[in-house]
């Protein structure tokens, strides 16, 4: 998978990795350090993909979440195409991360091998 | 959080429970404990967990206020006129002092309905307005008395009652829908106009999301959010699984927090 569309977030203080996932949790792209199975992040997209199907029934507006660990957070946020998942620390850098979220979806929007849209 | 009294003494018994029976007070048969860096949060966050049911009473100087906790909860706090949240918000902000258990007549109404997690959050988000503000909480900005507790058949209480006022409560935070749920999926408190929906998504989420981070060798998840432009979920595990819920701006405090902020 190109996940060339996804770089850009590396250069985002505290951004570990990212990919991205239809609204069904299949995985499209992917750019996460390479510690992190593909199986691994398979089964992350998916249980994602199904904590937003779950918001949906309480909180229909539902459009992003944030899951806070020990050292880590991992944020998901929804565009038209499905799901943009990033890995961080605990302390991102958030308005350049929420910025530059809304960059790479719109990039991937206009990717023609691809049916996405930001 | 402010600094907050940092000297507790509590007499405790052979088993470690903290001696506060008023009877028992006199002739204490364990530890006076001693420990300069303790916060009144701590004590009263072990209180609760351990189900303590007596009076304290918190000293700063000339000022002087008392804790009363029962069933797992601080049931009721005053200071002067203050009680309640108001009370306890106080209490937090000062810098030093002394905690010891203390007689005093029970009080006959409870002026806090929340749990340890929940009411430290509140005063948390007092202190940080105040800090902000640098001013007094807004008249509209108190504690309201929301729960009647009947403890009449202590001996305290028959001897004689507290007459407490009733007050206002903080609009936005009284909007704000808290459940709470055991670790094994028990919905303990629903609150607020909070749903057993709201439990049980709250409960879902927290342990779908740990299954995340076992996966990614990231650990168990402390808490998370699901965000609306309007309205969104906090969902944070200590001893319990909370989950709030209320307009987003509302939630920003507890966000901070829980660190997804």
């Amino acid at each position: 998978m190109n996940h060339e569309p996804l770089e850009r977030l590396r250069q985002v203080d505290g951004v570990l990795g990212s990919f991205t996932c239809d609204a069904l949790g299949q995985l499209l792209l992917t750019d996460m350090p390479a510690r992190y199975s593909a199986v691994a992040i398979e089964s992350t997209a998916a249980r994602v993909a199904n904590l937003f199907q779950t918001a949906d029934e309480v909180l229909p507006s539902c459009r992003s979440l944030s899951l806070g660990f020990g050292q880590h957070q991992l944020l998901a946020r929804r565009f038209r195409f499905g799901l943009l998942c990033v890995l961080t620390t605990a302390t991102p850098d958030r308005q350049l991360l929420q910025v530059t979220a809304r960059m790479v979806a719109r990039r991937l929007s206009n990717r023609g091998d691809a049916p996405l849209g930001g | 959080m402010a600094a907050s009294p940092n000297l507790i003494d509590i007499p405790r018994g052979a088993l470690g429970a903290p001696l506060v029976e008023p009877a028992r007070e006199a002739q204490p048969l364990g530890f006076d404990i001693r420990l300069p860096s303790a916060q009144l949060a701590d004590l009263i966050q072990i209180n609760c967990m351990n189900r303590v049911r007596g009076a304290f009473r918190v000293s700063s100087g000339q000022n002087e206020g008392h804790l009363f906790f029962e069933g797992g909860q601080l049931v009721h706090a005053d200071f002067g006129a203050a009680v309640g949240l108001d009370a306890v918000v106080v209490m937090l902000g000062w810098q030093g002092g002394s905690i010891a258990p203390c007689m005093r007549p029970w009080p006959a109404e409870s002026t806090i309905d929340m749990g340890a997690d929940a009411l430290l959050l509140s005063a948390a988000q007092r202190l940080d307005e105040r800090a902000f503000g640098g001013g007094p909480p807004p008249a509209e900005a108190t504690t309201k008395v929301v729960r009647r507790i009947d403890l009449s058949d202590t001996p305290a209480a028959s001897e004689q009652k507290t007459e407490l006022r009733p007050s206002r409560v903080s609009p936005a935070l009284s909007q704000l829908q808290v459940a709470q749920v055991s670790i094994e999926g028990d919905i303990q408190q629903l609150k607020a106009g909070a749903t057993r929906e709201l439990a049980d998504t709250a409960f879902f989420c927290q342990r779908m999301a740990t299954m995340i981070g076992d996966t990614l060798g990231l650990g168990p998840c402390t808490a998370l959010s699901l965000e609306g432009k309007q309205e969104s979920i906090v969902v944070f595990k200590g001893r319990t699984i909370v989950g709030t819920r209320g307009a987003t701006a509302d939630l920003d405090f507890i966000l901070a927090r829980v660190g997804l902020k």
